[in-house]
């Protein structure tokens, strides 16, 4: 039985009394219906309406009829299908095979919403620890594993959106990706050859700060380190920029700041959105009625 | 256990406050009726001239020296005190009622006489101006060379018109507060500018037969238009004799001098009504202002069709506020100045103030207001109650702060006055009312992950309780991450680990 949807179903069901959850039926032998009330830390407790679908030994879910969510939102990690992407399967994978992982799934879900209330008071996801979209997060990881190896400061920095990278120039070596901290320029690599373009300057770990600071090139391999975190930072706006376009058109949803869909498409309906949302939503309301 | 907000809590100490005011009565104030006790369902709707005096060189004597020691405040107090004096002669000579005396701040209402005279409001304005100069005249010389204390320099700014009078909320409830126009519009033109002088505006100038000038807040009156004032009010009493009477009472009741004591948090429980200059409290502390952002347009846009929505809005909001300060956070509230909370928060021994806790408290308590402010603002909506346009202002500074009482024995003031405070009233000013800015004291004396919720602009948006726990404990903060594993102490185990976890969401291209 380990690993068909009946067992994972099963798996899943025994942990609700843990969660304070509530079973509302199954309508298929891999679908599970519950309801979840989500404690924060001010004591408001929404409770979401859910279905888990299941297949073999991974679940995904998403809200049923009586939404506190968007239908549809990138930014807040619901996909066009509305299930939520709790994780992101190459590398965060969680195959629920027993109690222990059931849990853990469970778990992230209940954060992933925890989540959700801040994301919509904020207008923008709160920890600085999503994943980039689509095909962009396999170079944001590498992008993170780079700066792991140059300064943790770095991977703090990415995480919270305060690095980028953008093309510059065109000279004898083609264009130069220039590594930005704050929209200020720290660093330039050459795109076609990928090295630094400048290793005689001071390294960008903390032995290159200070009254003796240490070229890149005599750095250990922190050259190569940032080559490569310049790279994948241009990948990974390349990749964002395609995962936009992908979806151009989609209805937004109007809760997020900055969201790339806002600038091309229509707002969804304030009504479809309830609960956790209410305020905002309130507020809209409010607003259009005044003009 | 630490100090924390809970939903529960400020959701039924909201309803119950909105079920006491359920009815309320808005009437026209007459020369009978009294200012003293008003009930709290009920406000007067007063005619009156409204003029609030600003000592400008208060921020001077808070700097006379490089470190805000216990001299810097004994000297700043002595300074208040000899002015309180001096002002609360004048103001009972000229019978004059004294509304509040917040800090370098006086709110005075001239109330009489009353429209069954004629040219009544014209009367007012005129004995207001001679009232104001007497103020700018007197406190000139009520300095103290010997304690190298010098006179105040004063600004004063007049408006009259309609305002709402509503019980203060203060112990006892006796004393009244005003919720209008007039108030607020004094208060910025003796807020307005570093200049002294008397400053009207334009309604209070025509009330006087004085032209409307397009910067009223910046054209004080001349000498010569004084002088009519002062013909015309005839308040019988001179500079001279009211300086007299205060040097014969200072010889009477010499002012004791200032004595400082630490107060053992919390702040809560501190007695301010047994306070007096040989018995004041000294610590470091935070200093927060919360204030009601567009309550003033909110009042001028219900006065005519709503009054009874006014009062009820100002209850319930500030009497929240209030409970949040006091009872969730432990806090002292220092007084309400009209539609403003400015309290004191301590986390220490009576020793020593912890500085950090003190710090990431204050926090905690700002988000914990704007979720208190914004739940009321849900339940007064859903009493059908228009809040449009109401935000909520918070600002905080961390020093060594006072607690006193000053003036008069027998008709004694709050005060609390420090660099901090009037840092963090600053600090309030430069914030919408979705926003919190925290001084650049707190700022350093706060741990990284205060630092970091705040940014290096030292402000913050939309800053609830929910997202202050959570910012502040994702990054290690002691107070948070101890007030985040208490609310989730009841929850279901599975959700209390949950909220431990990191979650790295992804979208997939589908």
């Amino acid at each position: 039985m380990i690993g068909s949807a009946a067992s994972t179903i099963d798996t899943l069901a025994a942990c609700l009394p843990a969660l304070g959850a509530t079973e509302l039926g199954r309508t298929s032998e891999n679908e599970l219906d519950i309801a979840l009330p989500v404690t924060h830390s001010d004591g408001h407790c929404p409770i979401y309406h859910l279905r888990i679908s299941i297949t073999g030994a991974s679940a995904s879910v998403k809200e049923l009829a009586l939404k506190l969510l968007p239908t549809f939102c990138p930014e807040r990690h619901i996909n066009a299908d509305g299930s939520f992407c709790l994780f992101w399967r190459a590398v965060d994978d969680i195959a629920i095979d027993g109690p222990h992982s059931a849990l853990e799934w469970w778990e992230t879900l209940a954060r992933f919403l925890q989540h959700q209330t801040r994301a919509a008071r904020l207008r923008r996801w709160p920890d600085g620890q999503a994943r980039a979209h689509g095909a962009a997060a396999i170079h944001q990881l590498r992008a993170e594993r780079a700066a792991e190896r140059l300064d943790d400061r770095l991977t703090t920095d990415i995480q919270y959106g305060r690095i980028s990278a953008a093309l510059h120039g065109s000279g004898a070596e083609g264009p130069a990706i220039r590594v930005l901290l704050d929209g200020k320029r720290i660093y330039s690599t050459w795109l076609r050859s990928k090295r630094v373009v400048n290793l005689r300057g001071p390294c960008i770990c903390p032995a290159g700060k200070g009254q003796r600071p240490r070229a890149i090139r005599s750095c250990g391999e922190h050259a190569a380190a940032a080559a490569t975190l310049a790279l994948e930072l241009h990948s990974m706006t390349v990749q964002e920029r395609r995962f936009w376009a992908a979806f151009e058109g989609h209805l937004c949803c109007g809760t997020m700041n900055d969201c790339p869909l806002a600038q091309t498409s229509a707002r969804a309906d304030v009504d479809g959105i309830r609960g956790a949302d209410l305020t905002t939503a309130r507020c809209l309301k409010r607003y259009e009625s005044l003009v | 256990m630490a100090k924390n907000w809970h939903r529960d809590r400020a959701a039924e100490h909201i309803d119950r406050k909105i079920d006491e005011v359920k009815t309320v009565e808005v009437v026209d104030y007459h020369r009978d009726m009294s200012l003293e006790d008003i009930p709290r369902n009920k406000a007067y709707r007063v005619d009156a001239v409204h003029l609030y005096a600003d000592i400008l060189n208060l921020d001077d004597m808070l700097h006379v020296t490089t470190e805000e020691g216990v001299m810097c405040h004994k000297r700043t107090l002595r300074f208040l005190n000899l002015h309180y004096r001096a002002v609360h002669r004048i103001l009972s000579r000229c019978a004059v009622r004294r509304v509040d005396f917040h800090n370098q701040r006086l709110h005075a209402l001239i109330a009489r006489p009353s429209n069954s005279e004629t040219d009544a409001e014209t009367k007012r304005v005129h004995l207001a101006v001679s009232v104001a100069q007497l103020l700018i005249d007197v406190l000139q010389e009520t300095g103290d060379a010997d304690a190298s204390i010098p006179s105040a320099k004063i600004r004063v700014g007049i408006d009259t018109g309609e305002a709402l009078a509503v019980n203060n909320g203060r112990r006892g409830g006796r004393e009244p507060l005003f919720l209008g126009a007039p108030a607020n519009h004094a208060a910025k033109m003796s807020g307005g500018g570093n200049r002294i002088g008397i400053y009207l505006t334009n309604n209070a100038r025509e009330a006087i037969g004085l032209k409307a000038v397009e910067k009223p807040a910046a054209t004080a009156l001349t000498g010569s238009e004084v002088e009519q004032c002062q013909d015309e009010a005839d308040i019988g009493v001179s500079k001279d004799t009211i300086v007299k009477e205060w040097k014969e009472d200072l010889e009477k009741h010499p002012i004791g001098a200032f004595a400082f004591s630490r107060h053992t948090p919390p702040l809560r429980t501190l007695d301010i009504t047994s306070l007096t200059p040989a018995n004041s409290k000294r610590q470091e502390a935070v200093s927060v202002y919360a204030d009601i952002d567009g309550f003033t347009a909110y009042i001028a846009k219900h006065i005519e069709d709503a009054p009874e929505d006014v009062v009820r809005v100002f209850h319930v909001i500030r009497a929240e506020l209030d409970r949040v300060l006091t009872r969730d956070f432990d806090g002292r509230r220092i007084r309400f100045i009209g539609d403003c909370l400015h309290g004191l928060l301590c986390d220490g021994t009576g020793h020593s103030t912890d500085d950090q806790e003190t710090v990431s408290t204050a926090t905690l308590c700002a988000g914990a207001l704007r979720s208190s402010f914004e739940l009321a603002l849900e339940k007064l909506w859903d009493e059908k109650i228009d809040v449009d346009g109401l935000g909520l202002a918070i600002g905080f500074e961390f020093g060594p702060m006072t607690v006193t009482r000053l003036g008069m024995q027998g008709d004694r003031v709050r005060c609390s006055v420090s660099r901090g405070v009037l840092v963090s009233e600053s600090e309030q000013s430069r914030c919408g009312g979705d926003e919190a800015a925290i001084g650049a004291s707190a700022y350093d004396a706060g741990t990284q992950a205060v630092r970091d919720l705040f940014g290096t602009k030292r402000k913050v948006k939309s800053l609830d309780y929910n997202e202050a726990v959570e910012a502040l404990s994702q990054k290690d903060d002691k107070t948070a991450v101890l007030a985040k594993r208490e609310a989730f102490m009841l929850a279901a185990p599975a959700i209390a680990s949950a909220s431990e976890r990191t979650v790295r969401p992804y979208t997939e291209m589908k």
